[in-house]
């Protein structure tokens, strides 16, 4: 890694990033001019609806965009490396050694016919690459990664088959598997849709323990907002493609304020308050062709104005640690 | 908090059901899905089962359903049994009674088929005698109910979100006129505010229509909303049941407990309701072989020697509110 220089308190910074999808007929714009940053050993959280882009966002990051999607403009850089510009063999580095992912669905993320002790050699092999280490050594890591993620009874697991096992374990498994080349960064693409809320729990549980004691970065990705919550220490808010929103959890979560986050706080089913019959109105967006002015003024309540329609919102600073982009807080 | 649900025992039953058991035969033993339950729905309730997966909930609509037949024990619709009458034996009339809205909109909707083959084939078998322009004048009455527009009629359910595909299925429900609507996860495919427009479509259908749901779920901050009722299941058992607003403040199993305490809140407000003591932890045993005696026992923090042994049944603690614990019932 010698290729490296490092800087202190900046682990990833996206800069004005812009990535396309191409079908036969039309350019889907899913990410439009998205800036974020993550500290070292900061958790991120990003929150809105299925469709806003937040798993193009992790996945562009990592580079691994479907064929047909393309970054077209932007910046990615990890630590002091642009990741859009280095060579293929650093950006092969940093994938196997330094960031870790985790898939949204456990089963589709583990193949069927190869066993857990597979998965996890494979993952671990690359990650020890230059290390020297024999094959022994690797599976008493792997042993050691279950053990981390609570796998009761190790050595049975790791020669089981991904459909012997529980959500939850396949989704430890998930976890160690991102785990063991994530040293620096981990990345969550919402770790724990598919499980139970008791198992949900564990699972939220054991990331945030392990990412603790681990020192790791985290962005994890997420609609459920009472996870966000728990888990994390700043949040982004997308939609459309676009982060509309950012600030420390603990001062979104008490007021929201665009009108899109504040909708979607109010929306979310509550045990304290009634449902509220607040809805957004109009249409989901056409990625062929967004809105001019403000993507979300066609569902805003305040949007009819001319501004919103014609101008797309700056940045606004509200505080000094807190970000919207709505014309609202501009004058 | 809302103001408690009030019982009213007076209401007519409207399913009864009775001793069910619902057992699989496997390669590697019999799995007992649902294993001696009962519990009635009044008419006009809404009646929450919920559970982790693997407890047996919708294994039980799926008797009430007639997708399975009872193993043993009875279901009563209207004093009729029904639980022994497979799906193609049930007559059309019981069938238009008892709908179904599934969890997943994606799968339960043709994605060839427009939104108006699909609810217009559910008239066309129930209400036969019905003409074409009839018939679209009742999906536009149904759309109308469930808050869409004849825009969407010529749709096919993949230009549509999440939400409103979900809409299009309580349409289809709704088409054949049902006094009982099983609702099996119906939001728990769906983004955070899509969820809320499909409660309160079913809250205001519930009150217009004067229908009963039978609510499964695992979401609990959903059946704080709209359910009256709440029966936890788990491993094949009814461990508790009692009014929502009887749970949600004092809830007596620890398995209940467990499940309220691992609900993600949103406002610090809503931590403080919620029980904190009992941490969540394991995962559901197999119920090929579910443990001896309480079957929570293998997850249970507060276990003592007799919950490993003997079964505790489901004694009523306070009125209307049946708890199965040995804990519980020992300090009655």
């Amino acid at each position: 890694m010698s290729d490296l220089v490092f800087d202190a308190n900046r682990l990833l910074t996206v800069k004005n990033l812009y990535v396309k999808y191409k079908s036969y007929w039309y350019i889907y714009h899913v990410l439009n001019d998205i800036s974020i940053n993550v500290g070292l050993g900061e958790k991120i959280g990003i929150i809105g609806e299925s469709g806003a882009g937040k798993t193009t966002l992790l996945k562009s990051i990592l580079q691994v965009l479907p064929i047909n999607g393309k970054i077209t403009s932007g910046e990615i850089f990890y630590r002091d490396v642009n990741l859009l510009k280095c060579s293929k063999q650093i950006l092969l580095e940093i994938r196997r050694k330094r960031v870790g992912m985790i898939f949204q669905d456990p089963l589709a993320a583990l193949n069927p016919v190869f066993t857990i002790k597979d998965h996890l050699l494979e993952v671990l092999r690359y990650a020890n690459e230059t290390a020297n280490i024999d094959k022994s050594d690797l599976i008493n890591i792997a042993l050691d990664l279950l053990r981390d993620t609570l796998i009761p009874d190790p050595e049975r697991i790791l020669n089981s088959y991904p459909f012997q096992l529980s959500g939850g374990m396949r989704q430890r498994i998930v976890i160690a598997m991102a785990l063991a080349s994530a040293r620096e960064l981990l990345l969550a693409d919402e770790p724990t849709t598919n499980l139970d809320v008791t198992i949900q729990a564990q699972i939220l549980k054991l990331i945030g323990e392990l990412v603790e004691k681990r020192g790791l970065s985290m962005i994890l990705i997420s609609h459920a907002l009472g996870l966000i919550r728990k888990m994390t220490e700043r949040v982004y808010v997308m939609y459309g493609g676009n982060i509309i929103e950012e600030a420390p959890t603990f001062k979104l979560f008490n007021e929201p304020l665009h009108p899109y986050t504040q909708l979607l706080f109010k929306t979310a089913p509550k045990i304290l308050e009634p449902l509220s019959s607040v809805e957004l109105r109009g249409n989901p967006l056409d990625y062929r062709n967004l809105p001019n002015g403000c993507v979300f003024h066609p569902r805003c309540p305040y949007g009819d104005s001319e501004v919103c329609r014609k101008v797309k919102p700056h940045q606004v600073k509200v505080e000094k640690d807190r970000t919207v982009y709505c014309h609202i807080y501009g004058s | 908090m809302k103001e408690p649900y009030e019982m009213k025992r007076c209401d007519k039953t409207i399913l009864k059901v009775e001793h069910l058991k619902k057992y699989f035969n496997t390669q590697k033993g019999t799995v007992r899905a649902v294993d001696d339950i009962s519990f009635n729905v009044f008419k006009g309730e809404t009646l929450a089962i919920v559970g982790e997966s693997g407890s047996g909930k919708t294994t039980t609509a799926n008797v009430i359903l007639g997708r399975y037949t009872a193993t043993e024990g009875s279901v009563f619709y209207k004093s009729i049994e029904i639980g022994s009458i497979s799906l193609t034996m049930r007559p059309i009339w019981l069938r238009r009674e008892i709908q179904v809205v599934f969890q997943d909109p994606a799968t339960s909707l043709n994605p060839k088929k427009t939104v108006k083959d699909i609810i217009e084939t559910a008239i066309k078998i129930h209400y036969p005698q019905l003409n074409k322009y009839e018939r679209i004048e009742k999906m536009l009455e149904l759309l109308g109910y469930v808050g869409l527009t004849e825009d969407h009629l010529f749709k096919l359910p993949g230009e549509l979100g999440g939400g409103e595909r979900q809409l299009v299925a309580l349409a289809r429900a709704l088409a054949t006129n049902p006094t009982l609507l099983i609702l099996d996860e119906p939001t728990s495919s769906l983004d955070v505010s899509a969820q809320s427009r499909i409660l309160v479509t079913l809250l205001n259908i519930q009150k217009n229509k004067d229908l009963t749901y039978i609510l499964i779920t695992h979401d609990l901050a959903v059946v704080k909303n709209i359910s009256h009722r709440i029966n936890v299941m788990y491993l094949g058992k009814i461990v508790e049941t009692a009014t929502t607003y009887e749970i949600f403040t004092k809830a007596l199993h620890p398995y209940t407990q467990m499940l309220l305490s691992s609900i993600p809140t949103i406002s610090e407000e809503e931590s403080k309701i919620l029980p904190k003591r009992v941490e969540p932890r394991g995962e559901v045993p197999s119920a090929i072989n579910p443990p001896s005696g309480c079957r929570f026992s293998s997850r249970c923090p507060f276990a003592i020697d007799i919950c490993t042994k003997r079964e505790p049944l489901l004694e009523e603690v306070i009125t209307d509110h049946f708890v199965a614990c040995h804990l519980v019932n020992k300090n009655v």
